[in-house]
């Protein structure tokens, strides 16, 4: 578990109570930034999120509105178009129809449709000598990638961090120099999208504007293989 | 759903599968509700709590990994949380200012996934340790977002005693918790 045993009872009464919500908003925003700042207080924090949750297992689940499912879909994925020409739509009964053998057919291939888009892999990158961790997640079949940095601290004045993707046998290709956002998207090129569940990803000291060479020049300062999420 | 499952969702929404967010919902809303519910009291105001919820989970589902924290739990602290901040008219600056989307630990480690489980069916016991009244603090301050000011006026405490004796109660709760 989290070694937190350098924390005092204080501390982990702070956390408690940072956890619980019950800090003014002074004090709160203290104890974020500590959190950002010190490692086992943070642990101490998700500790007791962690243990304070299954107080939530007691109780009664309520059903949300279909309202509100359409409110939120709606607000995360945009309003549905328009229906300017519902007049031309077939008659209620077709409709009825098709939705019964739509009903069917979704029941006899349901265990497929819940899984259309293939497996999930996902990497850690710890850097020696950046004060961050870059969490990625990749999505062989569509090459999409998430990626998250803990933190956004800048690299030494005149350097830049560098992310490759090197496949089995292969040089490194590079997806590009950091962003010094907390998270943002990219997509694998076409021809590692292939290979994208045994790619390694590695990270390489730069200079400003990435390596001149397209391969890395400098230090790797981390590497880790993808590994399927489940 | 499983906890596999679930990972596997939140990892989908990352990469924007609006697919795995809409099974996600279907999975979980009706305990995220509960839980606003139980802060809220209202259920117009639940729901906003909830869809807010929502709109967190899905643009930060690529932080889930960072927090080190099994997807019920991640779920529920973003859950309860918005609707304390809904409950107190509070605002963050910014998302990540709140608790339960800081990135927290760079390595939760499988060991630390199997501690959550077991330590979830610990808390039942060690809050039946707790003077009773402790136990009923606690609950309030957590499922119902009370503050230090409504416990001190519902336990007929002064507020700094309120707040020493929850703090010894808490300090109780975690030594029990880490005990074995």
């Amino acid at each position: 578990m989290a070694d937190t045993d350098t924390l005092t009872d204080e501390d982990r009464a702070l956390a408690a109570e940072y956890a619980l919500s019950l800090l003014e908003p002074e004090e709160a925003s203290t104890a974020a930034r500590r959190m950002r700042d010190d490692a086992n207080f943070a642990k101490e924090v998700v500790a007791w999120q962690r243990d304070l949750s299954a107080l939530a297992d007691a109780l009664e689940p309520v059903q949300p509105s279909a309202a509100a499912r359409r409110a939120l879909m709606a607000q995360v994925f945009g309003p549905k178009p328009a229906n300017a020409l519902r007049w031309l739509r077939p008659p209620l009964w077709i409709g009825l129809i098709t939705a019964a053998l739509v009903a069917v057919a979704v029941f006899v291939y349901a265990p497929d449709r819940m899984q259309p888009t293939g497996p999930v892999y996902t990497a850690q990158l710890t850097p020696e000598q950046r004060s961050f961790v870059l969490t990625v997640t990749l999505q062989p079949e569509t090459g999409l990638l998430n990626l998250v940095r803990s933190s956004t601290s800048a690299p030494p004045a005149g350097r830049v961090t560098e992310l490759w993707a090197i496949a089995p046998d292969a040089s490194p290709v590079s997806l590009g120099v950091l962003p010094l956002n907390d998270e943002w998207q990219l997509t694998l090129p076409d021809n590692l999208r292939a290979v994208a569940a045994s790619l390694t990803l590695a990270l390489s000291d730069e200079p400003l504007g990435g390596s001149p060479t397209g391969a890395p020049t400098g230090a790797v300062l981390a590497a880790a293989a993808v590994e399927q999420a489940l | 759903m499983d906890h596999a499952e679930l990972e596997d969702l939140i990892s989908r929404c990352a990469l924007r599968d609006r697919a795995a967010f809409e099974i996600l919902f279907d999975a979980t809303s009706a305990k995220l509700l509960a839980v606003c519910l139980r802060v809220l009291s209202n259920k117009a105001s639940a729901e906003d709590a909830m869809q807010d919820a929502y709109i967190k989970i899905w643009t930060h589902a690529g932080r889930y990994q960072t927090t080190g924290h099994s997807p019920m739990t991640w779920l529920i602290t973003i859950a309860r949380n918005t609707a304390i901040d809904r409950l107190r008219k509070r605002k963050f600056a910014s998302d990540v200012d709140d608790p339960a989307l800081a990135l927290a630990s760079p390595d939760p480690g499988p060991e630390a996934q199997v501690v959550a489980a077991s330590s979830a069916r610990k808390l039942t016991g060690c809050m039946d340790e707790l003077p009773p009244d402790r136990a009923a603090a606690v609950r309030g301050a957590y499922l119902d977002g009370r503050s230090y000011a409504e416990l001190a006026e519902e336990f007929k405490q002064p507020l700094n005693t309120m707040r020493t004796w929850l703090r010894r109660g808490l300090i109780a709760l975690r030594e029990c918790m880490s005990d074995g």
